[in-house]
């Protein structure tokens, strides 16, 4: 699956079929952006996730206030307020199988998070015999224009043969239908 | 035609309903819904799609919009899909023979039908081929046939508008085509100002307008052969004739006193009267104080009948002009404008007292027989607007008009066929109750057609200016509600009135005149080979 030293973090909160906090571990290397791809591991497959934004502001009076009891409930900001816990979105999953778009199954809590590297970027968006980011539709009100930017601007760099194509989609995701 | 469901409604307004649908269909094309036991025949005004992609898709044109959609996540079928709004005409009701409308706009939901040929049928008052019908062409978007009444054709005027080289005398053609054919064996005369109708003197000798004993005629009166009789002329018609501006009261006094003397003269045989009895009639008006009148009017006078067009005793022949199945082509081509305007004016007011006469039974074979016309008569007006002009006056205005609004009663038809409607007597242009309209650029002229005609939608008139040649609106009392037609081809041959290839022409020109001009050249360049 994924080497350990790549991993930066665990699920400390599932939201949503789609929606995970994630707490970073204190040996990642470097903070992550809105737009970056991230992979968690789900059962034999891995959601191909996105950071969407990223939890520093927990107030350190009531973390006091909290009992050992009601951590589980309010994690992760029971915990480490030296840490950063990161907003990802699911978009997909990416198997051995192939590539599918959308989740149905959300990992576990202390599922493993790691930075994708740019073959498994290009791989999920290599999709159905042509370059694809079908989910900026379907995803465009839960993840905002301003995440999808980023995944434009991530892209930019990951798929080059798909520039002609993102250049129209930016100017669509900045324009938000002003022309 | 099976009939199949293209779409279901939207939504409807107070004027019309919208429905969805994959496809495609042009203004003016028909489809039908249920409503009870009956199907509503509804028109299409226009349509539009229901969703477009976004611009910023569609700002490079090297890079295919739909791609990008289909990148984006978009399904492009979505992209597919017409709203296309359309207006209710009606059920047909055989007891009545009418479209009537329901009243009553489908409802969201409702299953939008293709319309078969059945219903599509009923917009026709005729059958194509039965007697008294005129096959024009096919409905917009099918192979419906197209047919026109000609009893209301002829007997409620007709008018057809089109501008220039949009296929009007063509028109005119496949109209005349099928009045002279063997079912309808009509008496036609077209007044021809271009000479471009000569070409159909064609159908006499073309056997597919024989039928049995019927064989059709064409009779072309030249330029020279049209005579004014001086006797068929009115005093207010010599004073308009002879006065140039400079005429004085006590001249039109003089002239009308010489012109009733000469009429109620006991000792003539006949109402006629010579150039040469009326000028000395004139003369005989001296009485050594009015001798500067008499001569300045006889001065106007003989300048008049110098014309070779008012002659002493021929005049319009009605009777060699109108008979059934005989089509007289009038051409006018190379007479002045106003030569023109006093012929239809003598023609006309002939034709209405003619037929008025011959209804009220004042003339009969024995009694006044060259005004005995015991049949109704279709008289085509090209360029109408010079016969009944909007603005300005013409002489054949008056009758013209009498005739639209009373011909009906005598069985006089007039088709009045203009390329500028707006310069067409706006009265004249609303008596003729069936119109075939086409392609017409001019905001004057599409404005006048929206005011003069009534049967036409707003809808459909938008249409003006994009039918292509040979596509007409064709409405009015001839059929059972507007359409959309595509002018069926001529058996004839084509009119003249086509433009011209000219740079065809002048190369073809300056290759002929080459050939027969012998070139010189320098000694020194010729090689005679010896």
């Amino acid at each position: 699956m994924v080497d350990d030293d790549a991993v930066f973090g665990e699920v400390v909160r599932v939201d949503g079929v789609n929606a995970y906090v994630v707490k970073a571990g204190f040996g990642s290397s470097r903070e992550s952006g809105i737009g970056e791809f991230v992979g968690v591991e789900c059962g034999g497959s891995v959601v191909v996730c996105v950071v969407t934004g990223v939890e520093r502001s927990i107030p350190e009076d009531v973390v006091s206030l909290l009992s050992f009891e009601m951590e589980s409930k309010y994690l992760p900001y029971s915990s480490d307020l030296g840490r950063s816990y990161y907003l990802v979105f699911g978009l997909g999953v990416l198997s051995r199988s192939g590539v599918r778009y959308g989740v149905r199954v959300a990992p576990q809590v202390r599922s493993r998070v790691w930075r994708l590297e740019d073959d498994a970027i290009r791989k999920f968006h290599l999709y159905d015999g042509g370059v694809s980011v079908s989910y900026f539709n379907r995803y465009r009100e839960a993840l905002g224009d301003d995440v999808l930017l980023a995944v434009v601007d991530e892209l930019w760099r990951v798929l080059p043969e798909a520039q002609k194509m993102l250049v129209p989609v930016r100017k669509y995701l900045r324009g938000g239908g002003a022309l | 035609m099976s009939e199949c469901v293209v779409g279901v409604v939207l939504t409807h307004t107070r004027e019309g309903f919208s429905f969805i649908t994959k496809h495609s269909f042009a203004s003016g094309e028909f489809v039908c819904y249920r409503f009870g036991a009956d199907r509503v025949l509804a028109r299409v005004s226009y349509t539009e799609p229901l969703r477009d992609y976004p611009v910023e898709f569609l700002l490079d044109p090297e890079v295919d919009a739909e791609a990008v959609a289909v990148f984006y996540g978009f399904d492009t079928n979505d992209y597919r899909f017409y709203r296309v709004h359309a207006l209710v005409v009606g059920y047909f009701d055989r007891r009545i023979n009418e479209f009537i409308n329901p009243r009553m706009m489908p409802l969201s939901g409702t299953r939008i039908k293709r319309v078969d040929d059945t219903i599509l049928s009923d917009v026709n008052r005729v059958s194509a081929g039965e007697v008294g019908s005129a096959h024009i062409g096919t409905i917009l978007g099918t192979k419906t046939d197209a047919v026109l009444s000609v009893r209301e054709l002829v007997s409620q005027h007709l008018a057809i508008i089109a501008a220039t080289g949009a296929g009007k005398s063509y028109t005119v053609g496949v109209i005349v085509e099928e009045l002279i054919l063997a079912k309808n064996m009509a008496s036609v005369l077209i007044f021809d100002p271009h000479g471009e109708y000569g070409v159909l003197s064609d159908i006499q000798n073309d056997h597919s307008f024989w039928e049995e004993d019927y064989r059709p005629r064409v009779r072309i009166v030249k330029p020279n052969q049209i005579k004014i009789r001086l006797g068929d002329l009115t005093p207010g018609d010599f004073i308009s004739i002879i006065d140039d501006g400079n005429m004085s009261e006590k001249m039109k006094t003089l002239f009308v006193e010489a012109y009733e003397r000469l009429k109620k003269d006991e000792k003539r045989l006949t109402q006629n009267f010579t150039k040469n009895e009326l000028r000395e009639t004139i003369e005989g008006l001296s009485d050594g104080t009015n001798e500067s009148s008499i001569t300045g009017l006889l001065w106007r006078y003989d300048r008049m009948v110098r014309e070779p067009i008012f002659d002493d005793y021929r005049s319009i022949p009605l009777r060699d002009y109108f008979q059934p199945g005989l089509l007289t082509i009038m051409d006018v081509s190379g007479i002045g404008e106003w030569k023109q305007q006093w012929i239809a004016t003598i023609l006309l007011r002939h034709l209405f007292d003619a037929r008025e006469g011959t209804d009220n039974e004042r003339y009969s074979e024995e009694l006044r027989s060259e005004r005995y016309l015991p049949h109704p008569v279709f008289v085509i007006l090209e360029e109408a607007h010079r016969f009944a002009p909007q603005s300005g006056d013409a002489k054949s205005k008056q009758i013209l008009k009498t005739i639209l609004s009373e011909g009906r009663k005598f069985g006089i038809g007039v088709c009045m066929v203009t390329q500028r409607p707006s310069k067409l007597d706006a009265d004249a242009l609303s008596q003729c109750m069936t119109q075939i309209t086409m392609r017409i650029i001019n905001p004057a002229d599409q404005k006048q057609i929206e005011q003069s005609i009534e049967s036409v939608s707003r809808d459909l008139l938008a249409e003006l200016p994009a039918l292509t040649r040979g596509q007409a609106i064709t409405s009015g009392v001839a059929i059972n509600t507007p359409i959309i037609v595509n002018i069926r081809e001529r058996r004839t041959t084509q009119i003249r009135g086509t433009s011209k290839d000219a740079p065809h022409v002048w190369r073809k020109h300056r290759r002929d005149k080459r050939s027969e001009t012998i070139e010189t050249r320098p000694s020194h360049e010729l090689d005679i080979g010896v």
